[in-house]
Order: C-alpha cells, then sequence, then structure tokens
C-alpha cells in the first residue's frame, strides 16, 4: 500500500470499492449509457462514482434516507426517493419512457419496500409474505436487526426499470431468494450479471486510480468510531441513522463524526 | 485481543479472543490500523443470510501493518503496509487464475467468498491483532484447515 493513500482511503478499498467497481464492470457500461443504481448504501456509493469512471452518461441513484438521496446528487446523479415516487414509473419519465440502458442491485435481500407514496401499495401486496419465508429466525431488538421486508423487491424493480436488450448487475447479497421474474426478463432480452467481488482483480487498479486522484474513496466515509463503541456502531449503521453511510473502526480512536 | 462476535441472529458482543499464531507456513499476522462495518455482517445478524457458525468473529475489512510472516510467505516483509481484500483466494486453482477469487476451489469450495462467512478461520477485523493471510495461498492453508 503506497505511502501516500492513508487508512481512511485504504480501508475502503479492502472491499466498499472494488465491490461497486465490479457492480459497474458487470453492468456492461457504454458510454452514453443511462444507468439506474438501486440503493444508496457504502456500494451504491461508489456504484455512482465508478459508473462515472465507465463513462456513463446519466445515473439514476434510488433510496428513500435523505442523506443518502444527498451524497449521491453531490456526485451527479438525478435522484429518486421511492417513498415519495413510484421509482419504475419516474425512471420512465426520466429516459422517455424506454427504462435505463444498465440497472445496478446495490440493495440485496435486505431491501425495504415503499411505505409511503404510489410504489408502496404494490409492493406491500407483491412482497407482503417474503419476509417471514427469507428470515424466520429473526430477532429484532429495540429497532435493530430488523430484516428487510421485501427481499426479492429490487429484483422486480430491476427488471421493470431496464430497458429492452439492457443488462442488470447484481451486486447486493441474496442468501436463500429464489424468486426473480425470469419470464419478464427472458420476453426482453436481458443480460444478468452477478457475483461475490473478486477483489483482488481490482484493488491493484483501485489503488494507482487513488494514488493518481482518480478517485476519492474517503468521501463516502461519514463516521469514525474507536473500537470500544463498536456495538453501538453496529446498531447504527444498522438502523441506517440519518448521515451514517460508511463506519470506519479504529483501534485506538475517539468517537467522531465527519457528517456535515 | 478484542473481537466483535457473532453468537447467533440478533447477537453479537465485544469479547475477549485469543491472539493469533502462525500455524501455516503462509500465513500473516496483520498488526490492523483500520478495519470498517459493512452491510454483509448485517445480514447475518439480522439472519436473512444464514450458515454464519457460533463463534466466528465479525468483520472483513482491513489495512494494517504486517507483524510476522510464516516461511512460505515470500512478498512480504514484516512492517509492510497492506490492505485485506474481503475475498481470499489460493491463486493456484483455475478460478483464482481466471480472477474469479471468490469463488476459489481452496478456500471457498461451496461459493461464497466473504472470508468470515460461515467459517472461523479468519480472525480479524475488531482488534489490536488480526491473522489473515495476505499472501493469497495462504488462506487456503487456513481454509483447509476448519
Amino acid at each position: 500500500m503506497p505511502d501516500e493513500i492513508d487508512d481512511d482511503q485504504a480501508i475502503l478499498l479492502s472491499d466498499i470499492v472494488p465491490t461497486a467497481y465490479m457492480a459497474a464492470d458487470n453492468a456492461q457500461i457504454k458510454p452514453g449509457n443511462t444507468i439506474a443504481v438501486f440503493g444508496l448504501g457504502p456500494v451504491g456509493q461508489f456504484c455512482v462514482a465508478c459508473a462515472k469512471l465507465f463513462d456513463a452518461g446519466r445515473i439514476i441513484a434510488v433510496d428513500t434516507i435523505p442523506s443518502r438521496l444527498d451524497m449521491a446528487r453531490a456526485q451527479g446523479a438525478e435522484v429518486i426517493n421511492f417513498n415519495e415516487e413510484d421509482p419504475i414509473k419516474a425512471i420512465k419519465e426520466l429516459t422517455g419512457g424506454i427504462g435505463v440502458d444498465r440497472v445496478i442491485d446495490a440493495v440485496g435481500v435486505d431491501a425495504n419496500r415503499p411505505h409511503s407514496g404510489p410504489a408502496a401499495k404494490p409492493a406491500a401486496k407483491k412482497h407482503a409474505k417474503e419476509k417471514e419465508k427469507i428470515a424466520p429466525d429473526a430477532k429484532p431488538k429495540n429497532g435493530n436487526w430488523e430484516p428487510g421486508d421485501a427481499p426479492s423487491l429490487v429484483l422486480s424493480w430491476a427488471v421493470e426499470a431496464v430497458a429492452k436488450a439492457g443488462t442488470i448487475s447484481i451486486i447486493g447479497v441474496y442468501g436463500e431468494v429464489d424468486s426473480f421474474p425470469i419470464g419478464d426478463a427472458m420476453e426482453k432480452n436481458l443480460t444478468l450479471m452477478m457475483g461475490n467481488c473478486n477483489h483482488r482483480r481490482y484493488i491493484p487498479h483501485l489503488v494507482e486510480l487513488v494514488r493518481m486522484g482518480g478517485l476519492e474513496p474517503a468521501e463516502v466515509l461519514t463516521q469514525r468510531e474507536p473500537m470500544t463503541s463498536v456495538l453501538e456502531a453496529y446498531k447504527a449503521f444498522d438502523k441506517r441513522q440519518p448521515g451514517w453511510i460508511k463506519v470506519k473502526l479504529e483501534p485506538e480512536a475517539r468517537p467522531q463524526s465527519l457528517a456535515a | 485481543m478484542k473481537a466483535v462476535v457473532f453468537h447467533g441472529i440478533g447477537d453479537i458482543r465485544l469479547e475477549e479472543v485469543d491472539d493469533p499464531k502462525i500455524s501455516e507456513p503462509t500465513d500473516a499476522i496483520v498488526a490492523l490500523t483500520a478495519s470498517a462495518i459493512c452491510g454483509t455482517d448485517l445480514h447475518m445478524i439480522r439472519g436473512t443470510v444464514s450458515g454464519m457458525e457460533k463463534g466466528t468473529i465479525l468483520g472483513h475489512e482491513g489495512v494494517g501493518i504486517v507483524e510476522e510472516i510464516g516461511r512460505g510467505v515470500r512478498n512480504l516483509s514484516p512492517g509492510d503496509r497492506v490492505v485485506i481484500p474481503s475475498t481470499i483466494g489460493c491463486g493456484n486453482c483455475s478460478y483464482c487464475r481466471a480472477g474469479y477469487y471468490s469463488q476459489c476451489d481452496n478456500a471457498n469450495p461451496n461459493g461464497p467468498g466473504t472470508a468470515f462467512f460461515g467459517r472461523r478461520f479468519t480472525r480479524w477485523a475488531a482488534g489490536r491483532k488480526s491473522a489473515h493471510s495476505i499472501c493469497e495461498c495462504g488462506t487456503c492453508e487456513i481454509a483447509r484447515r476448519n
């Protein structure tokens, strides 16, 4: 690891940045393409950044947490709050009715469905019983460790949002989810790309990119926490508390929020 | 050293665990200067991804200084600063040689690739020290042992 890359940058090169980079690579982005990124946690934020590295023309970013939408907007993405708008309708409107060329699913099994706005009712109807099937042994406590309430939601949205002959890149983890709209995907001639990140394949290139200033990974690091408060940090990140996007743990540090 | 340990769905604890030891020639011990929390950890704690064994140390992102290496590690020296990827691979098998480290035949014979997944061979993320192979071939040895 070159000395010019500090720990804040380096820790993000361990997993998050290569994961997002592989998602963008798998999305088969051609210069000028319009991309939709579902999920704007740490990986989703870097999917936005990496889609730009692959010369995406437009990036549409979907989530519901204001601080996460703000961060994506600051990167130049056109943001959609799925609790305010139907994300599929909004994507169709933004793309002349065609849909996006590429979708990146940075959500996975812990997807939460909309609970307000026009998309709430159809999502509830379609995904209501999935949570019990996927996470029968969940033990939520004081608002923590609550499984997502619509495990296959983003798979459905991805197939709906993408244009004919488009590509869906899945980087979200899906555990035992076995529901995917294969019929619609087939009818649209879609390409599906997915998988766990092959970190070592990307890290050397990304280290050089960061060293040369072509990518600033520390922009999504919002919290630094000492090891002694690690359980509190897990709980805050689990609850997706406002402003909590990526948490770095420092063996000897004091708590410090980097949020503006 | 201290580590965050998975005890079951909805139950993680910060506790004292054994310091790592070099037990295979391709092992390395890294003193972490930084780690991080990843959403992948949360799937197991929420119970949406199953299979994690009780006693697994959580966390799979690390940056640190190499403290000790086994005699089979040829490309690192104590004092080197390294980043540790969260998937591991042997470097020998056909998948690794094609760049599919997360599907390594030796480290991840069943597919799931994150270093802690379902195994106890990772000793890292939450503490002062970490034994985790940086040399790609070392991780296989650790994986096989478990």
